[in-house]
């Protein structure tokens, strides 16, 4: 799906509304596993994507950062 | 890369990602807002980058990015990298087999450690430390014969110029065990 026109005003980067993303979050991982957004989002809080990962499923990471997924304070903690 | 507030260092952090990967590329990046203190970045589609002999690669860029007070500048804010995947394909389709890829995805899988994929030793995670992006935009050149957009003086004063900024602005690049 193409982004909207609107732009950062410092980077110039293409600014994504809420409705866009998640029509681009659906489109992602309906390609890489074949099922809706929605269904990726409720499938990896289930912790059914614990263990994949790149070789097995190419894209899947990129799908998880997109997703709107529960995120902690800090990356390095664990 | 500090703003007046966690937008204003978003999209200053951005603009620095855009100059560095300008090198080889003229998209530009999606941004999305999350939350007040949570915005991704990525390419969408992967760009397109062209090569010397003539042929196409694809860069699929993702980062997502935490913005807060800067604790040594009061009444500034900054933005910290939370996770990263830096792919590089043969094909724009993302769900296609990389030919290698950075990760760093602390929140999203059991492997919470910065790694590289490399498609011919499938399976295995290299460790590494953080990776930036002006060390894959300058690999992208040097080894996989990426064409850059601007003349050798150029794109090398940006690389250097940026990563002096990452090597100042980062919070970590190794990590230690807990």
């Amino acid at each position: 799906m193409p982004v909207s026109t609107k732009k950062l005003k410092t980077s110039g980067a293409k600014l994504v509304s809420r409705r866009e993303m998640a029509v681009i979050v659906d489109a992602h991982a309906r390609r890489v596993l074949g099922v809706s957004g929605k269904v990726f989002i409720s499938k990896w809080k289930a912790g059914k994507y614990r263990t994949l990962d790149s070789d097995a499923c190419p894209g899947v990471i990129e799908l998880a950062l997109l997703a709107p997924l529960p995120r902690r304070a800090s990356g390095r903690k664990k | 890369m500090a703003g007046r507030n966690e937008w204003e260092a978003a999209d200053n952090f951005v603009a620095y990602l855009h100059e560095t990967l300008a090198c080889i590329t003229p998209e530009k990046l999606a941004f999305y807002q999350q939350s007040k203190k949570l915005y991704k970045v990525w390419f969408n589609p992967a760009a397109e980058l062209t090569t010397r002999s003539g042929g196409r690669l694809f860069l699929s860029f993702t980062q997502v990015l935490g913005a807060g007070p800067d604790p040594k500048e009061p009444g500034e804010f900054k933005v910290s990298t939370r996770e990263y995947s830096y792919r590089l394909l043969e094909r724009s389709n993302i769900a296609s087999k990389e030919i290698l890829a950075y990760h760093w995805h602390p929140n999203d899988s059991d492997l919470r450690d910065p790694h590289l994929h490399i498609r011919c030793v499938p399976r295995v995670h290299f460790p590494t430390s953080r990776v930036c992006v002006e060390d894959v935009v300058c690999m992208l050149i040097k080894y996989y014969g990426v064409r850059p957009r601007t003349k050798h003086s150029e794109w090398t004063a940006i690389i250097e110029k940026n990563k002096r900024a990452f090597e100042k602005m980062a919070t970590w690049k190794i990590r230690h065990p807990l």
